[in-house]
């Protein structure tokens, strides 16, 4: 998985039929040390994850393995969203 | 299916059931004409291969589960296959070495 | 599947149902003589691996397979502890900079 911050929405109104309902956000990847790497995905929301949020996300065809997103054609999805992490001994994030 | 040169073994003290007894090889990811990409991955092995040689490497979990006669197990890479000789014609050769 | 040095570890208390109790660890992929590949990544641990420890992943959809419950969206699971490699390993880089766990993390913007 790899660490992210909620960045924005994504709205589209056609779309795949079978990702109606789905709700997209956009992430932006940062490092251990919260760094942004620059790399920008679309996921799909399996958690409740809000903006500013930092949270985890799946990618691959391991994003389908959700109800939200079974079957679909889905290839990142948000599954955690994160309390605190360390690197070591050092606290790097707490929520 | 992916041409590998074998490294090393693997020795794991705590390790999932499924590798339990079996044999966990690092291999480099190599060009059609065997040339090594720096590219490293770990596989179970089916055929007794050793280190230096050039195997054929198999990534798909339930081509994996068939051969290893497991259902759903956590793992995806296999070495099936022992490479006696690649043929290649020259301008494949050349396009290999290209990318 | 491909190997990885434990550094550090992460907690979620809101996460995909199914992934209550799995243990979710920084793990920085290595090459087979220790230095960095790529970018740290959080990997689920099947394991009980700790921060230092060398260990191998699994990848893809087959990762939920080690996990208690299988249909779960994870990418990575730790499925063993490395106690040691055996072979010809050709050396990447001086053996001095992968000794410690922070001097695996490769810089910011290195390239891949």
């Amino acid at each position: 998985m790899n660490l992210a911050r909620v960045a924005g929405t994504v709205v589209a109104t056609q779309k795949e039929a079978s990702l109606t309902g789905a709700k997209l956000l956009i992430l932006e990847r940062l490092s251990e040390r919260m760094k942004p790497l620059g790399d920008f995905v679309v996921a799909v929301d399996a958690v409740g994850a809000g903006e500013g949020e930092v949270v985890l996300y799946a990618a691959g065809s391991s994003a389908r393995q959700t109800t939200i997103t079974k079957e679909r054609p889905v290839d990142a999805v948000i599954m955690a969203i994160v309390d605190s992490f360390t690197i070591g001994d050092e606290t790097v994030f707490r929520k | 299916m992916k041409i590998g040169l074998v490294r090393a073994t693997v020795t794991a003290t705590v390790k999932h059931p499924v590798y339990e007894g079996r044999t966990l090889m690092v291999v480099e990811v190599c060009l059609p004409d065997l040339t090594p990409t720096g590219v490293e991955l770990l596989a179970v092995d089916t055929v007794q291969a050793g280190i230096g040689e050039y195997v054929l490497v198999l990534k798909e979990g339930n081509s994996a589960a068939a051969v290893l006669g497991v259902k759903n197990p956590p793992l995806q890479e296999l070495i099936i296959g022992i490479i006696d000789s690649v043929e290649l014609n020259s301008k494949m050769n050349d396009n290999s070495i290209a990318t | 599947m491909f190997l990885g040095r434990v550094i550090g570890s992460l907690v979620s208390t809101v996460k995909y149902e199914g992934l209550e109790g799995v243990k979710l660890l920084w793990v920085q992929p290595i090459f087979s003589d220790g230095s960095p590949s790529g970018k740290a990544i959080v990997a689920c641990d099947g394991t009980q691996a700790g921060v230092g420890e060398r260990v191998y992943m699994v990848d893809g959809r087959e990762a939920a397979l080690a996990l208690p419950r299988n249909f779960v969206p994870v990418d990575a699971t730790i499925v063993g502890i490395v106690e040691f490699l055996d072979g010809d390993i050709p050396d990447r880089v001086a053996p001095d900079r992968v000794s410690q766990p922070d001097g695996v993390v490769q810089p910011e913007g290195a390239a891949q």
